[in-house]
This record gives structure tokens, C-alpha cells and sequence, in this order.
């Protein structure tokens, strides 16, 4: 009986955990405030926007062609690209994870983590 | 008391089942036919590989840009017989008849002329551009099942179709592979299938074409939402925009008082068509057309206002300034 009753133990404390870890492993997920540059499916840059306090900019020089990025607290844009059609620098701001900015002749993609705003933008 | 401890055996699979189940998603991005492409699954993994190769054999038959690919040498031989593409322009053809030639994927060499797929962009003189006209009108393809063929000089483009159509087929493989929720994004061209996992409706937000943001958001599930707009495509000289959608009456870059047109429906392809249909009508016909065809829309005009078909009035929720500026139409 004894036994039994250390195995539950053990077992409700072994829950105990599972449910926790899951509830901090979905939060954090949640949070966003990363923002990380792609150029060709490769991550070549990341940056934790909540940390910024002072503005700056970071050039990625892709094969393809060159972007300037303005980087603020809390957000992030294509300040200058020498891309024929400067969809990127567009764009503007991103500060969610909804849209991301897209340079499609520099194949580069900015990112937020989602933050659950919309599932999909159509544009 | 074993039995307790078998409840909590089975409490514990079934909260670690559910981690590694189908409440977490499958992601995938990649680039493709010029645009920037993201499915998002919850279900079969495999679907993302499979998923992206489809796009990538659609995309070596049905692209104008790439030499030798099946559509190229269609324009520049004037005949094929391959059966993807004669497929894909008799379902044109229907679409074209029914906006009354306002959607039309013979346009294509007014767009070349133009330079909107070789980026080397000019503006065409009044001539010019009703010279082109003469080559344009989609009644002028004939085809049977077997062969399609062109008049001399013509030439097609499924720009304004061929995400649409893959869309589509992506629904069709989801569907064979029994996933039930997911959201494709096929540069802007959004499908959303069934609901989330957590048993709600997806959110589909509208860009806003005007500047930054939304002009709303809305609800949806098995839809697809398409947005067409000269907003992100165009090109500037002596102060004026050239956008890169194309009014096949005139071979000119539509002069629409719509700053966007997005369509929602459960056909891809016809949500993608008629989007660049309503954008080159503008609001007036927009509106009587879209009074006799199964479809939802929204119409976001160049000064602000937004219009809604009655099945989205209390769908559609406005976002910001647009929220005084949104009514629903009423014929």
C-alpha cells in the first residue's frame, strides 16, 4: 500500500511537471520580440527587439544585392536597398509577426515570431 | 488503488500525445513563382515537401519567364498540346466570359511590352499600346482537348492565376492526406482549411493598400482569400505610377479608383481571377458584377472607404480609420 501510494506520488509530481514545462515551452513561444533576417532560407542575422535602446543600422550584404536595416525598440525596417522594385523598403515597420518583410529579388525575409494577432495576410 | 494509478498513466499519454499530436504546427517557407511563399499544417509532416515540390512542377509548366518551360514555348510557337495548360486556360476562358473580358490571359504581350516581367519598364505611347489591344481577347484561342493554339503574335500569362490554381491543388492534397487545419500563403494569396486546432475560426487580415497595417480582419474556414492591387507592383515616371495590372480594352495599366480588391470564396483560382477582374472594373461595375456571382468581397477605394458584400457584415470587422469609413453594399 505503502508502495502504491509513492508511485502515485511520484507519478502526480511527474504530471505536475509535464504541465508545467508545456505552459513555459507555449508562453515564451508566444512572446515575439525576436526578429530574425533570412536571405535564402538562411538566418544571417537576429536581433531581441525589446532590448534595443538605442537605434542602429545593420547592412546584410546578400548575393544578390545589399539592404540597410533600421533596428528601433520594438521594431525593425528596410531603411535602403539598392533592389530594382523596394517593396521591402515599403513595406515599413514591422513590429508583429503577422507580415513579414519581404525582398524577393535579394531573397531576404525579416521576421517576428508570432505573437497571435491574424493566422494570414492577404495582399 | 491500481487503477488509480492506470487513470494516471493514461492522464500522462494523453497530455504528452497531445505536445507531439496535431496541436503542434508544421511550418515550411521557401520562394517560388516570384513570390514568397509559407504553409502552415497541423496534421501529416509530409504534406510540406510534397506541398513545395507541386508548386515547383507547376511552376516549371506554367511559367512565362522561364525559356523552354511548356507556356514559353506556347508563345513563342503558338501551339501545345500539353494538358495542364489547356486545362488551365478553358477554366480562363469560363472566367473571362463571365466578367465580360475584364479578366483576360491574353494581355501578356501588352504586360511584356510594358516591362513588367523584365523589370526594364516603359511607357507605352497611345499607338502603341492600341496596336497591342489587336492581339488581346481570349475568344481568339482555339483548342480542343487535345491542342490549343494562338494567332500569330499572341501570347498568355497566368500571373494573375497560376497561385490560385496551385492553391487549389495544395486544398486537394491536404485533403487526400486527412489533414483538416491548416493555412496556406502563397505570396498574399491565403487558404485557410477548417478551423485551428483549438476549434476556432481562423483570422485573416486585409493589408491595408493605403499604408501600413490592415483595413480589417476576418473570419474563415475551407476559404480562400485574394487580394489583387497596383500597390506593390508598379513603376514611377515624371511623377506618375504605372501599376502592373493591365486593362485588356485599353493594353494600359488599369486606371482603377480601387486601391484593392480582394475576393473570398472557396475556389481559389476563381477568388484569384476575379480579384484582378474587379481591380481593372472598378468600384461602379465592381459592385453590379459582384451582385450576381456566389463570391465575398471586400473594395477598398483610393480615398479610404471600404465595401463589403452583405455575407461579410459581421465577418469583416474594420480596423483603425477605416472602422467610419466601411459600409455594405446594398442593391
Amino acid at each position: 500500500m505503502v508502495k502504491t501510494r509513492v508511485f502515485v506520488a511520484i507519478i502526480l509530481v511527474v504530471l505536475v511537471v509535464a504541465v508545467v514545462l508545456t505552459v513555459v515551452f507555449f508562453t515564451r513561444k508566444t512572446e515575439g520580440t525576436t526578429a530574425r533576417v533570412y536571405v535564402d532560407g538562411e538566418l544571417v542575422y537576429s536581433v531581441d527587439l525589446s532590448s534595443v535602446d538605442e537605434p542602429y543600422e545593420k547592412i546584410i550584404e546578400t548575393p544578390y544585392g545589399t539592404n540597410i536595416l533600421k533596428i528601433e525598440q520594438g521594431r525593425i525596417c528596410v531603411s535602403d536597398a539598392d533592389c530594382p522594385d523596394q517593396v521591402c523598403v515599403e513595406t515599413g515597420w514591422l513590429e508583429n509577426g503577422s507580415v513579414p518583410i519581404v525582398c524577393l529579388p535579394h531573397k531576404l525575409v525579416i521576421k517576428i515570431e508570432k505573437n497571435g494577432e491574424v493566422d494570414a495576410v492577404a495582399e | 488503488m491500481k487503477k488509480t494509478l492506470l487513470v494516471f498513466f493514461i492522464v500522462l499519454l494523453l497530455v504528452l500525445s497531445a505536445c507531439t499530436h496535431s496541436s503542434t504546427p508544421r511550418e515550411t517557407e521557401f520562394f517560388a513563382m516570384d513570390t514568397f511563399m509559407s504553409f502552415v499544417v497541423y496534421g501529416d509532416e509530409s504534406f510540406l515537401t510534397e506541398g513545395e515540390n507541386l508548386i515547383r512542377e507547376y511552376e516549371s509548366v506554367l511559367s512565362a519567364t522561364q525559356p523552354g518551360s511548356p507556356l514559353s514555348l506556347l508563345n513563342k510557337t503558338g501551339t501545345t498540346d500539353n494538358q495542364i495548360i489547356i486545362d488551365l486556360v478553358s477554366r480562363c476562358s469560363e472566367i473571362s466570359a463571365l466578367t465580360n473580358g475584364y479578366f483576360d490571359i491574353t494581355v501578356y504581350p501588352a504586360v511584356y511590352e510594358w516591362g513588367f516581367t523584365t523589370d526594364n519598364h516603359r511607357v507605352l505611347t497611345k499607338e502603341e499600346s492600341d496596336e497591342l489591344t489587336k492581339l488581346i481577347g481570349y475568344q481568339k484561342i482555339t483548342r480542343n482537348e487535345e491542342r490549343l493554339t494562338l494567332q500569330p503574335s499572341m501570347m498568355i500569362d497566368f500571373g494573375a492565376v497560376a497561385k490560385g490554381y496551385c492553391t487549389d491543388k495544395l486544398v486537394e492534397l491536404l485533403r487526400e492526406k486527412n489533414i483538416s487545419s491548416a493555412v496556406l500563403n502563397l505570396g498574399g494569396n491565403v487558404y485557410a482549411l477548417g478551423r485551428k486546432p483549438n476549434g476556432s475560426k481562423w483570422e485573416i487580415g486585409i493589408k491595408n493598400p493605403l499604408g501600413e497595417k490592415y483595413v480589417g480582419t476576418l473570419e474563415g474556414e475551407d476559404v480562400a482569400v485574394v487580394t489583387s492591387g497596383a500597390y506593390q507592383r508598379y513603376f514611377e515616371r515624371g511623377g506618375v505610377k504605372y501599376g502592373h495590372i493591365l486593362d485588356p480594352f485599353t493594353a494600359r495599366p488599369a486606371e482603377s479608383d480601387l486601391a484593392s480588391a480582394t475576393v473570398i470564396g472557396p475556389n481559389a483560382l476563381l477568388c484569384d481571377a476575379l480579384s484582378t477582374a474587379l481591380f481593372v472594373m472598378g468600384l461602379d461595375k465592381s459592385i453590379s458584377f459582384l451582385q450576381n456571382v456566389d463570391v465575398q468581397a471586400v473594395l477598398v477605394t483610393e480615398n479610404g472607404e471600404v465595401f463589403l458584400t452583405p455575407g461579410l457584415d459581421g465577418v469583416f470587422r474594420s480596423e483603425g480609420d477605416f472602422k467610419d469609413k466601411t459600409q455594405v453594399i446594398s442593391w
